[in-house]
Order: structure tokens, then C-alpha cells, then sequence
């Protein structure tokens, strides 16, 4: 059995958010998300689930909270910011769109507030599709804020062949950018993303390599479990587990035991194409993919498609444990002759 | 993977090996290394035996980078591509800092890339925002374009001064929108007396959550020296040993047992701010950048009490 490694806990404590981004991967909004519906992990599960994780051997040091807009509850987070740090979380970061960063002041406060919780880093999302619903001067409020307390700050940009990220970034001056790592990727066009007009302005990608070394245990807000939070937690049927009916350990137990995720995993979702065309998929993958995530969440949001492929690797399966019985039998038969 | 050690545990995030005691990439190609390639692989090679031992648990992470600073590592590619072999053969992966000032033709990345194939997985590309102009841009372009096709890392670091314009044709380039991308700001070394005349360009006062735990690497010098990050190599109080009496071993031991160092891990260097203005030893009107320029400083103070004041606290060394 193959250890699966996660970098960080990722816990999605909610599906709300302020903001109702046309490129949303999780389709979020005030009222939840578009997909997954209206669900929150409360603050003892949230607990609960920190307390497994720091346990688990095969997780690092690292926990991300994220939501949706997980500052919608600010008194929430920094308890859940609190209880990682207390539990021995060494890295402890979120995921925000600065909405509440409404002057330099409150800002400061509020980050400082969030750093003496144990918050060491944040991941500020700014591109074209949040511009309607936040302002770019919270963005660089929250970047004052944080460069004078010492909080590492990632930005989160996307781009589109329409859509580039020094469009978003002209405001920006570059004191407000100091040390900040700019991290831009593609849309993904996935979730509310995969409607047709933004879905035809996508960059295509490579859809080679696997995602073994970036993988991140994921909990949903509903508490599915799953090993990454890039798509995989956009479906269903990657799920390997529910916080509420099994432990983190279990969920883990799972998926290292899953011949159909660790292909997945150490194989890349480029391997299973063959399987789904010869299982009469093919039309269903029959498009151009922005890279792996969109390609997995593509193959494993179609249910019927997922069990057909699971069907598939319990045969894989079962097929080699007789071939490895019948191996044995052979061998310790031969052995019972040899010593007659 | 049962031995994975993450970077969010770990003392060190990686190695470094500095081509020049300077430790950043110079824009002037003419400034040469100083190191040869054999020694450069004697102290890796120092350094790949205490991983072998795996003596001591949680001094590095896995996968573990070999980082080459200094000088224009590309200007000696037959010694870069020594280190790098030696790297490989120790299990580390290499990563270089380059000024990109090789990069001719889309032929020339792939030749140098082609030699160092399987040796290096990531190179970050120092660029100057006011120094960026249409033939800086197009090898950018040509060098990140190489590096896409050949499936290698790219980050690039844009250093910035007061006044300077955010690199807005940069960050325009198709090829850093087609794909995943990275983008450092990072401010440019300057001189000591430089004025402090963009208020937000610098900082009044220390950072104070600004812990080094994400900036920690072994950094080893052209004469074998060790620090514990880039950005010291100038104070000698933060020398760990040296590669060149030492073994590996026994300096990871004496990094792993310092409490100074663990609290700067922990905390980062605003502690030593304020014991300086306690002792009445700091100028309200210095100003710095970020952290690691007011540690550099209050280390390198050169009045009569700071250096004493803080050479216990944070001498690493024996």
C-alpha cells in the first residue's frame, strides 16, 4: 500500500460567500454555493477535526482554512486559528478576499488580532471576476496591514486569454506588493467557471504528470473528505469519508486503499482516458482540458462514469489478488514436491 | 514517503550554495564566482553524508533543494552542471538563481537546459523593474517558454527601489498568463546611506510576527562558511561553522541545539529591536525595509554596546 503524503488540512468551513464570482471553481455566494448547497462545519467539528489531523503521520505541520469567504464569521475563525495553534499546527494560514479590510486601521487590528491567534500567512484572491463585488483597496489595505505585521501574503490572480493579471494589478503599487509571492494560474472552468462564456476564454494546459506531491486533505463543508482541494472536493464521488460517521484516519485508510485513487494520484488522471473510452465514455472526454484538476474533475463529476471506473479498478483488483494467490499456491505446491 | 519531512517542520527549508560571498545574483556578468567546482562539491558532498546518516531528525525537509546564488551560475556551465550531478547524486534537487543574461535564442536555454537535465527542477529569474526593457522582456519570455516545454519550475524575482513602477509589461506576457505563474517583489540591495524617501517603501518599525522559519536555509559560502539564511551571510555573528574544518554533522547539531536560532525560527528578529532601543542604541529615523535588512543592521551596528549587547543572544557558533 502506497502512503499517500498531504502537504496541509484544508478545512472549507463554509460554502457562503460575500462575493458571486462568474469564475467561481465552488460557485460560491451569500446563499452557498450553486452546487454543493448551503452547508457550514461548526466550530466543535471544526475542533474535532484538528485534533485527528495533528495525529495523522503522513500530514504536515499545516492547517488552511478556507470557505468560501471564511471571514463571513471573523469571531469563528480566529478560535479555529487558535485551537491549530494550541494543537501544534506550525504553519496555519486562510484564504480571503480582503472584503473585510475596509481602511488601513481595521485592517491592521484585524490581522494583528488573526497573527496573535497563530496565523502566519494569508492567500489574498484578487482577479477580474472579483473586481464587482470587492474593491481593490481593501486587497491593499490588507497588504499594508500584513507587510508591517510580518504575515507572508501570497496573491491568488487568474487569468484568461481576455483577462491578464497586470489588468488587475495597474492600482498596485509596488511597496504594496513587497515580498508578496504573486501566484497566477489559469480558470479553471469549473463550477460556476464552466459556463460557456468563460469556459471559451480558458487557456488549454497539459494534462501529463500526477499530483502526489501536492496533495492536501480537504474537508468540505458538508465534512466529505477528500485528498485534494482542487477539484476533487467539486464532486462526489471522490469522497472518501465523512467527518461526522468516520475518523480522519479512516478517511486516509481509504483512499491509500483505493486502487482507483492512488492511480489517480501517483499516475495522473491522464492514465484513465484509455479506461473511460474503452467503458464507452469517450464523448463525455472528448474536449480540451485547462490541466490535470480540470481533467479529474471533469472524469469524476459524472457519477455514473465514476462508478463504472471504480467497477473497473475492483476488477484490476481482484484479478491480480487471484493471480498472486494462484502465483503462491503454485509456488508452495512446488516446494511441497521438491521436498517429497 | 513514510520519511517525508515537510517544509512546515523542518529547521531548514533548503541548502544554498553561494558561487560569491556577495550571496545575490549580480546584474554585471563580469563579477565571477568564487568558488571552484570541485570544492563546491566537497561541501556537498559533507553535507549528502549527514543525509545519508539521517543523523539527526527534522534539521531538513524531503525533497531537499540544493539553491545556487551568486554571481551568474550559467557562466561556468561545465562547473554548474558538476555541482548539479554532485547535487543529484546526494538526492538533492537543484534550483538556480539566474540573471538570464546567457539567454541568446530559444536554441541557447534549450542547450544549457539540455545539459542539466534531471539536475535541476526549478529556476528563478532575477529581474530589475527599472532595468526591464524590450530585450529583457523577450528573454523572459524566451526563457520561461523553454522552461514550460520542458516541464521545469519557474519563478521570477522582480526587484524594486523607491520609485519604481510595478513591471506591468511584464505581468502582461502571455506566457506568464497562459499558465501558472510566480511572481516575487523583492526589494534591491542598496546602500547603506540611502534615504528613506518613499514612507511606504520603507518600514518605521520591526515586523513583529515576521518569524524566519520560512526563510531558513544552510547557507554555505565560497570559503565553506555556514549561516543560516541569505540574507546574514554578511554578519559573522550568524555563522553556524564552517564546511571546511567541519563535518555537516556536527554544525546541523549545534544549529539544531541554538535557542537563538530556534526563536528567530519562531519569532523572527523583532525581539533584538527591541532590546537595541531599550539600550538606547537605535536611531528612530533608520529605516529599513523588511526584517531581515533591521536584523542585518542591528548586528552590524557599529556602536560600541549593540554588538556586545547582542553577540550572546545570537551567536550560533561554538
Amino acid at each position: 500500500m502506497a502512503k499517500l503524503h498531504f502537504n496541509a488540512l484544508v478545512i472549507e468551513s463554509t460554502e457562503r460567500c460575500n462575493a458571486r464570482c462568474a469564475m467561481c471553481y465552488q460557485a460560491a455566494g451569500p446563499k452557498g454555493s450553486d452546487i454543493r448547497g448551503d452547508s457550514e462545519l461548526d466550530l466543535a467539528a471544526i475542533e474535532h477535526i484538528i485534533d485527528q489531523a495533528i495525529k495523522l503521520p503522513n500530514l504536515g505541520k499545516r492547517v488552511h482554512l478556507s470557505g468560501g469567504e471564511t471571514f463571513l464569521d471573523f469571531p469563528k475563525a480566529l478560535s479555529i486559528f487558535r485551537h491549530a495553534k494550541r494543537a501544534g499546527f506550525d504553519r496555519i494560514g486562510t484564504t480571503t478576499n480582503a472584503f473585510w479590510a475596509t481602511n488601513r486601521q481595521t485592517a491592521y487590528d484585524k490581522t494583528r488580532q488573526l497573527a496573535e491567534a497563530g496565523l502566519n500567512y494569508f492567500e489574498v484572491s484578487i482577479d477580474y471576476w472579483h473586481l464587482p463585488y470587492i474593491k481593490v483597496e481593501r486587497v491593499r489595505h490588507l497588504l499594508w496591514a500584513a507587510r508591517r505585521l510580518g504575515i507572508t501574503v501570497i496573491l491568488r490572480t487568474l487569468s484568461t486569454k481576455s483577462h491578464h493579471v497586470d489588468e488587475i494589478l495597474r492600482d498596485f503599487q509596488p511597496c504594496d506588493l513587497m515580498h508578496v509571492l504573486i501566484g497566477n494560474g489559469r480558470v479553471h472552468p469549473v463550477g460556476r467557471g464552466a459556463a460557456p462564456e468563460i469556459a471559451a476564454d480558458v487557456y488549454p494546459g497539459s494534462i501529463d504528470g500526477c499530483c502526489e506531491r501536492v496533495l492536501n486533505l480537504t474537508i468540505s463543508p458538508k465534512g466529505d473528505v477528500f485528498p485534494c482541494c482542487a477539484g476533487a472536493d467539486m464532486t462526489t464521488s471522490l469522497a472518501c469519508g465523512n467527518t461526522q460517521n468516520d475518523t480522519l484516519a479512516e478517511a486516509v485508510f481509504r483512499m491509500e486503499t483505493d486502487r482507483m485513487i492512488t492511480e489517480l494520484v501517483h499516475r495522473g488522471p491522464a492514465v484513465l482516458l484509455p479506461i473511460v473510452r474503452d467503458l464507452g465514455y469517450g464523448a463525455h472526454i472528448d474536449k480540451e482540458y485547462t490541466g490535470i484538476c480540470h481533467l479529474c474533475w471533469d472524469i469524476f463529476r459524472n457519477d455514473d462514469l465514476s462508478a463504472a471506473l471504480r467497477a473497473h479498478f475492483e476488477d484490476v483488483h481482484f484479478r491480480e489478488l487471484s493471480e498472486f494467490v494462484t502465483t503462491e499456491q503454485t509456488g508452495a505446491e512446488d516446494a511441497v514436491e521438491a521436498c517429497e | 514517503m513514510a520519511n517525508v519531512v515537510p517544509h512546515s517542520t523542518s529547521l531548514f527549508n533548503a541548502i544554498t550554495l553561494c558561487l560569491r560571498r556577495d550571496g545575490v545574483i549580480s546584474h554585471a556578468p563580469e563579477y565571477g564566482w568564487e568558488v571552484e567546482a570541485e570544492k563546491a562539491c566537497a561541501f556537498i558532498e559533507n553535507v549528502g553524508g549527514f543525509l545519508r546518516a539521517h543523523a539527526i531528525d527534522g534539521c531538513f525537509p524531503s525533497a531537499l533543494e540544493l539553491r545556487i546564488v551568486g554571481a551568474e551560475p550559467f557562466a561556468r556551465i561545465e562547473d554548474l552542471e558538476k555541482i548539479l550531478r554532485c547535487g543529484a547524486a546526494n538526492n538533492l534537487v537543484g534550483h538556480i538563481w539566474t540573471t538570464g543574461a546567457w539567454v541568446t535564442s530559444p536554441e541557447s536555454v534549450h542547450t544549457a537546459l539540455d545539459r542539466l537535465s534531471g539536475t535541476v527542477h526549478v529556476i528563478t529569474l532575477r529581474v530589475d523593474a527599472d532595468e526591464l526593457d524590450d530585450v529583457g522582456l523577450a528573454r523572459c519570455e524566451t526563457l520561461l517558454g523553454a522552461l514550460r516545454e520542458k516541464h521545469l519550475g519557474a519563478v521570477i524575482e522582480c526587484g524594486v527601489r523607491p520609485g519604481s513602477l510595478l513591471p506591468l509589461k511584464l505581468l502582461g506576457l502571455e506566457t506568464i498568463n497562459n499558465t501558472s505563474s510566480f511572481i516575487r517583489i523583492v526589494p534591491v540591495p542598496r546602500q547603506p546611506e540611502a534615504q528613506a524617501s518613499d514612507s511606504d517603501y520603507f518600514l518605521a518599525a520591526p515586523q513583529p510576527y515576521d518569524r524566519c522559519a520560512e526563510r531558513l536555509s544552510l547557507t554555505v559560502l565560497p570559503n565553506g562558511d555556514v549561516h543560516p539564511c541569505l540574507r546574514g551571510i554578511s554578519v559573522d555573528a550568524m555563522k553556524l561553522g564552517s564546511l571546511s574544518g567541519e563535518t555537516a554533522e556536527a554544525i546541523l547539531h549545534r544549529a539544531r541545539n541554538s535557542q537563538p536560532l530556534a526563536r528567530l525560527r519562531r519569532e523572527g528578529p523583532a525581539h533584538l529591536f527591541e532590546l537595541a532601543q531599550a539600550a538606547g542604541e537605535w536611531n528612530a529615523k533608520t529605516h529599513f525595509v523588511d526584517s531581515c535588512e533591521l536584523h542585518v543592521r542591528l548586528l552590524a551596528g557599529a556602536s560600541s554596546t549593540l554588538p556586545r549587547l547582542l553577540a550572546e543572544p545570537q551567536t550560533f557558533g561554538a
